[in-house]
């Protein structure tokens, strides 16, 4: 489908269209960058980075999988359709990864479900929004978005990556704009990592680790989970609730009796750079981290993996 | 349904645990539909002194009377709840035993302090055994609500083991550490509501630290951020002063 | 997550020793010996819990008590209604070890999924040759499925251990490896299944060395974190791999390499 052509005149109006069709999520610059539910057009930024990632729209935090009442089962699927735009090509990639564990052999039908409806309308980044990002190193592919908005002065080109993209712009005049491929300053040099696993930088570059939590709170394809039933004050029902769990605390390889597999602070956060690195692309070929940089920007003592690996020799 | 028999007990404290968790307006009738409350003395003009199902105590050991008053109540209840700082961690008032114990009573009480048959505050757990924490200052009223729902179904609760940082993160704030704050998030237990960042007030540890907190790198990200060394120390030994001291130690005996 | 549970009905409970039940409940799946279900409770929770039984019409699961949702179903009572998805994860490849000796090596509560395999094999004799049961259990009070035990003396070669003997107690006393290599079982076309605690799966490798088996003779079965049982949680992850789904069994050479296997 031919690429389209959109002045930043009509910007506006293009978003409150948007708008008039789903519930419009896009980044608003606070006191920082935001994903919200848009209200007003005009508040809506195309510059900088949300540091919290898309994640939360198509499985939240707290969701409830079903409520009980005695032995009925009602299943929770999500209602809002939204319309997303300001995806970073690292963000429309991340929900490409999650895919492929979230609707593999058996899929999760409220993120299925959400994947379904969501529309995605990406803005391709000229320059990086951030110095922590390193995407340039880890295989983004163009793809994934219903459009793509790729800034060029006075006018947006935009890409079309579906049918249902193609019907928002299908007005617009047509252009023949291929974006340039994203360059970062940083780099993942070191991505054959397999060879890390024993290696002193770990314990030494991870000392200054606070096992707060925050790198996978903030990463767009954490989405490891808890499960637990919450009953309601009635007692005779209440929901089965999955939760965001993090490896970096220690009771997440908690079993029953009381061992923990992964103890060492270290362990933990190599778990989680090798889960990124290394496992993920072992089973589908690519990698899962998609070089957004956030856990590296959100977290308190900026340990920097990108950094760590590149350190470590052969 | 035998309804469980409920008591909510204080000993030296502000009261304020009891008074925030009684504002659960909302469901408060709900709640009292399904439990026996025995005693509550902050509420309830006759209160019932025997045996009870769960007991919920407040407040610090500050005198003698307090280690007799709670050894009862432990005989009495079946599951032993600490609510607040104090009673989890010994609360603002055990930062005594970081103090000189004469400059701090003449302090408060001046000449009267001879009359004082104070002990350095303690929390409830080095008298009593604990079956669960519910932490904070105040404690929390939804994770009050959390903990009596588990154990009215007849489940073991688990204690959150999560940080004020990934849940704060998880609201979206701007983190205050990155502001330059003075922020203890990363190294204390969550479930609180996170309503101090949430407004803006950095986290001063009042849930106490995390059991494999990582203080000496928190202290060395709080120097570098400008702050003093010994003023750090002192914040947080705030609520939870003592078991901080036991985990450093336990660090040091590690290293 | 997202297959939802089915409701069942407890058939059949019948406690076996002070903190383990044998709970039957009234719906069959099909599923291979070695797998797990996730069992729940309303307003309790969930548990992966493995099967210790092999029959189209039923499944029966040896619980032990170590947590919410093990206590409470070991308090159930017949009649009483439990949630129920499954089987997850990879059992024993049963079809693979046609015409081989079978050793089955349980200790502990790692028997239970032990048992499902031996009633395979009693639905299909012919297919295997000599089986040998090595089963040891901390005091004789723990010992699980006794009278099952006492069947399969008149069809197969058993060996029973205790760590710590009672007054009544005739039998052999120590730790399983030890009757292991007294035996001096062949390791000539033979399969090892290895259940139990890791410390018992660690020396029992070490003697199935020593006795001349190759990694590939030998399986294990992991416990780990199991929320979701889907691959999804991350909870079960051993490095790279997801125990839920490729395991819980796994064949020795499959995760000899992996430092997080114990």
């Amino acid at each position: 489908m031919r690429a389209r052509l959109l002045s930043k005149h009509e910007f506006h109006r293009f978003l409150e269209k948007l708008k008039s069709q789903g519930t419009l999520v896009a980044p608003v610059k606070e006191d920082i960058v935001r994903f919200k539910e848009i209200t007003d057009v005009s508040a809506i930024t195309t510059e900088g980075h949300p540091l919290f990632p898309l994640k939360k729209y198509f499985s939240p935090q707290k969701r409830k999988i079903f409520t009980y009442e005695n032995n009925n089962i009602e299943e929770v699927l999500p209602e809002k359709q939204y319309i997303m735009f300001g995806a970073r090509l690292c963000d429309i990639n991340a929900l490409l990864r999650l895919d492929k564990l979230f609707l593999g052999d058996i899929s999760d039908r409220y993120y299925q479900r959400a994947r379904a409806n969501n529309l995605i309308i990406g803005l391709h980044c000229e320059i990086p929004p951030n110095e922590m990002c390193f995407c340039e190193s880890m295989g983004l592919s163009d793809s994934g978005y219903d459009l793509l908005f790729c800034d060029a002065g006075e006018n947006f080109h935009i890409k079309v990556g579906s049918e249902r993209g193609n019907a928002l712009v299908q007005d617009l005049p047509e252009s023949d704009f291929q974006p340039e491929p994203i360059k970062t300053e940083k780099k993942l040099h070191n991505t054959e990592i397999a060879a890390f696993f024993e290696n002193d930088a770990w314990k030494k570059e991870v000392e200054k680790c606070l096992s707060c939590g925050a790198c996978t709170t903030l990463c767009p394809t954490c989405l490891c989970f808890d499960v637990y039933d919450d009953p309601d004050v009635e007692m005779n029902k209440g929901a089965r609730i999955t939760e965001w769990d993090s490896c970096q605390y220690e009771d997440f390889t908690k079993v029953a009796g009381g061992h923990v597999f992964r103890q060492a602070r270290e362990q933990r956060f190599r778990h989680r750079i090798f889960h990124k690195i290394q496992y993920y692309k072992d089973q589908f070929g690519e990698f899962m981290c998609t070089g957004c940089g956030r856990c590296i920007e959100g977290c308190p003592t900026k340990i920097d993996f990108v950094e760590i690996l590149n350190g470590m020799k052969q | 349904m035998v309804k469980p028999k409920v008591a909510i007990h204080s000993i030296t404290g502000c009261a304020g645990c009891q008074l925030e968790i009684y504002f659960v307006e909302d469901i408060l009738l709900q709640i009292l539909d399904k439990i026996d409350l025995v005693a509550a003395p902050m509420i309830k003009e006759q209160n019932y002194d025997g045996k009870v199902d769960i007991c919920f105590i407040e407040g610090s050991v500050t005198y003698d009377e307090n280690i007799e008053q709670i050894k009862k109540w432990r005989e009495n209840a079946d599951i032993i709840v600490a609510l607040g700082a104090c009673a989890c961690d010994g609360g603002v008032q055990q930062q005594k035993h970081f103090m000189d114990k004469e400059v701090v009573e003449h302090y408060v009480y001046g000449e009267e302090r001879k009359h004082l048959k104070a002990v350095p505050p303690t929390p409830i757990s080095d008298h009593i055994e604990v079956d669960f924490y519910i932490k904070g200052c105040p404690a929390d009223k939804e994770e009050f609500l959390w903990f009596l729902k588990q154990l009215l179904v007849g489940k073991t609760p688990k204690q959150y083991e999560k940080s004020i940082c990934h849940e704060c993160k998880l609201r979206e704030n701007h983190c205050l550490l990155e502001q330059g704050r003075e922020c203890y998030g990363p190294i204390t237990y969550g479930h609180c509501s996170i309503m101090c960042p949430d407004f803006n007030h950095a986290c001063t540890c009042c849930r106490g630290p995390m059991k494999d907190a990582n203080f000496e790198e928190h202290i060395k990200l709080l120097v570098e951020k400008g702050y003093d060394e010994q003023q750090i120390r002192q914040r947080m030994q705030k609520y939870a002063g003592l078991r901080v001291e036991k985990l450093m130690n336990n660090d040091k005996n590690k290293s | 997550m997202t297959e939802l549970p089915e409701i069942a009905t407890v058939d059949d409970i019948k406690q076996q020793t002070t903190s383990e039940y044998l709970i039957r409940i009234n719906k069959g799946y099909k599923h291979d010996p070695g797998q797990f279900f996730q069992i729940s409770l309303f307003n309790i929770g969930e548990a992966p819990i493995s099967i210790c039984s092999y029959d189209k019409n039923y499944i029966e699961m040896s619980i032990r008590s170590v947590g919410n949702v093990t206590d409470k179903l070991n308090a159930l009572q017949k009649g009483d209604t439990i949630g129920i998805r499954g089987p997850y994860g990879r059992g024993y490849p049963m079809h693979d070890f046609k015409d081989n000796n079978l050793i089955l090596i349980g200790g502990g509560s790692g028997v239970a999924p032990l048992r499902g395999v031996i009633q395979y094999i009693e639905k299909h004799r012919d297919d295997y040759k000599d089986v040998h049961l090595f089963f040891g259990f901390r005091e004789p009070k723990e010992m699980l499925f006794k009278e099952d035990i006492e069947s399969y003396k008149e069809k197969f070669d058993v060996h029973l251990t205790v760590d710590h003997p009672d007054d009544h107690w005739k039998g052999n006393v120590g730790v399983i490896t030890k009757l292991l290599e007294e035996s001096r079982v062949s390791n000539e076309n033979t399969i090892v299944f290895l259940c139990g605690p890791p410390i018992m799966m660690k020396f029992g490798l070490q003697t199935l060395e020593k006795m001349g088996f190759n990694r590939d003779q030998v399986y294990l079965s992991f416990e780990r974190q199991m929320k979701c049982g889907e691959k999804k949680c991350g909870h079960c992850m051993m490095n790279g791999v997801y125990v839920c789904k490729e395991g819980p069994v796994f064949r020795y050479d499959e995760v000899e390499g992996l430092s997080e296997k114990w």
